[in-house]
């Protein structure tokens, strides 16, 4: 799998209930998925010790040492692209909470935690534009799959014709339409011509 | 945030001044302009409209984290939702549609003979599939919910199925904006796009209140009459 790519999310909270239940909304309700998660703090950062890299830390505070609470940013030098989200269910105090980029109420009802996660997406995306950190251009995989997609193949054709894992071009979908905004097949057929990877007689016959 | 929203004695025009998007909103209540100083209230009953139905729909377009509440949604005459939502499918069928297709027609000029080609396809495509989707909602939802106020039971259809049907027609929409934002060649110019552009921003951030209007009111309140009827 392209691992570059996609959004590496890590969820550190002790609950077992509240991590599953965390995972399932992200991944039903957005196009990424959690990489890991961790029950214990220590254990994520002997993980982080050995070069764990990740995008988006979900983590409960309460799990952090108190005298470490107030300096989470210093013990992530590592990781200046990475964006801090507190999970919250007890006052935490407003001096903690200044050294994350969002928090997340998990008492909230689900549209608003749905909502709230798709924020919290948005805004690392929009960060990550911003900061060029992510690589905007398709890959050439990816416009390899494009063409076919143009060509009204189904995932299932495109995966047999490149010899990749249907999950694979789910996921290459799912980059495409990140990096260039469009979401519908006759989108991207535009795109494709636009952009000199098909001709318009390549097309004639099916579309 | 309650004292932030609109009531009925402010004057009609002064919500205008605040959101000119209402602009497209009065023509679908069939209000027109010259206002003068009259207020919310009396406008509304100048035209026979529930004042409380017209403020929700202008908080509706105006307030992002404004959701209506139980009591005032209960108290929206059905007849009224329907004629507004009628209304607002016409003008986006017969002009704000066609207009934005017309304008990207002469976008088409300015481009390489065979991509001009796949951008009036696309635009084919948007049209029939925007036509399809009204037209669903003219001739299955509404006339079942006027069957459902003259209490003619129908046991096949379900407001439920309209919901699966809602297919998202703001996805291409969205499309179309990064194509010409994106990848139309350089002699189409700022000057030449913007106008077609703003008038899709526009008729995006419409049709997103229109769903709105659609998923969150509309389904509520015709799955209650449906509940009453299968009560009895």
């Amino acid at each position: 799998m392209d691992s570059d790519s996609n959004l590496k999310i890590i969820i550190v909270e002790p609950s077992p209930v509240i991590q599953t239940g965390l995972k399932q909304m992200i991944e039903s309700n957005s196009e990424y998925t959690v990489f890991v998660c961790f029950c214990d703090f220590e254990l994520f950062m002997e993980a982080e010790k050995t070069g764990l890299q990740f995008d988006i830390l979900l983590i409960n505070p309460a799990v952090i040492s108190f005298y470490r609470q107030f300096s989470i940013r210093n013990m992530f030098e590592n990781h200046p692209h990475t964006f801090f989200v507190a999970i919250i269910y007890g006052y935490v105090s407003p001096q903690i909470l200044e050294n994350f980029n969002s928090t997340l109420d998990i008492y909230e009802d689900e549209t608003k935690i749905v909502y709230k996660l798709q924020q919290i997406m948005r805004r690392f995306d929009e960060l990550s534009i911003r900061t060029g950190r992510e690589n905007v251009d398709l890959s050439d995989r990816e416009k390899e799959i494009l063409v076919l997609i143009a060509k009204g193949m189904t995932n299932r054709e495109i995966a047999e014709q490149c010899f990749l894992s249907i999950h694979t071009i789910v996921s290459h979908r799912k980059n495409i339409a990140r990096k260039t905004g469009i979401r519908t097949v006759s989108g991207l057929t535009v795109y494709a011509v636009f952009n000199n990877l098909l001709s318009y007689n390549d097309l004639s016959d099916n579309n | 945030m309650k004292h932030y929203l609109f009531s009925e004695k402010m004057k009609m025009a002064d919500l205008i001044l605040a959101n000119y998007q209402l602009l497209y909103v009065l023509p679908y209540f069939e209000i027109g302009l010259r206002l003068g100083e009259s207020s919310v209230k009396q406008v509304c009953e100048k035209h026979g409209i529930s004042v409380s139905f017209f403020l929700m729909v202008c908080n509706l377009y105006t307030f992002d984290d404004y959701t209506p509440d139980a009591l005032s949604m209960s108290q929206i005459p059905m007849e009224d939702l329907i004629k507004y939502l009628r209304n607002s499918h016409t003008d986006y069928l017969e002009t704000r549609m066609p207009k934005i297709i017309d304008k990207i027609m002469h976008l088409v000029d300015c481009c390489h003979l065979k991509n001009g080609e796949m951008l009036k396809k696309f635009c084919e495509k948007y049209r029939k599939e925007v036509i399809t989707h009204f037209n669903y909602e003219e001739e299955k939802v509404f006339p079942y919910i006027e069957s459902l106020l003259k209490k003619e039971k129908n046991a096949k259809y379900r407001i439920k199925n309209y919901e699966s049907n809602h297919s998202n027609i703001n996805v291409s929409l969205n499309d179309l904006k990064n194509i010409i934002i994106k990848y139309l060649p350089a002699e189409c110019t700022v000057e030449n796009c913007r106008d077609v552009l703003i008038d899709i921003f526009l008729f995006e951030s419409d049709l997103y209140k229109h769903t709105l209007l659609e998923d969150r009111i509309l389904i509520s309140l015709v799955a209650r009459i449906e509940n009453m009827f299968d009560g009895q």
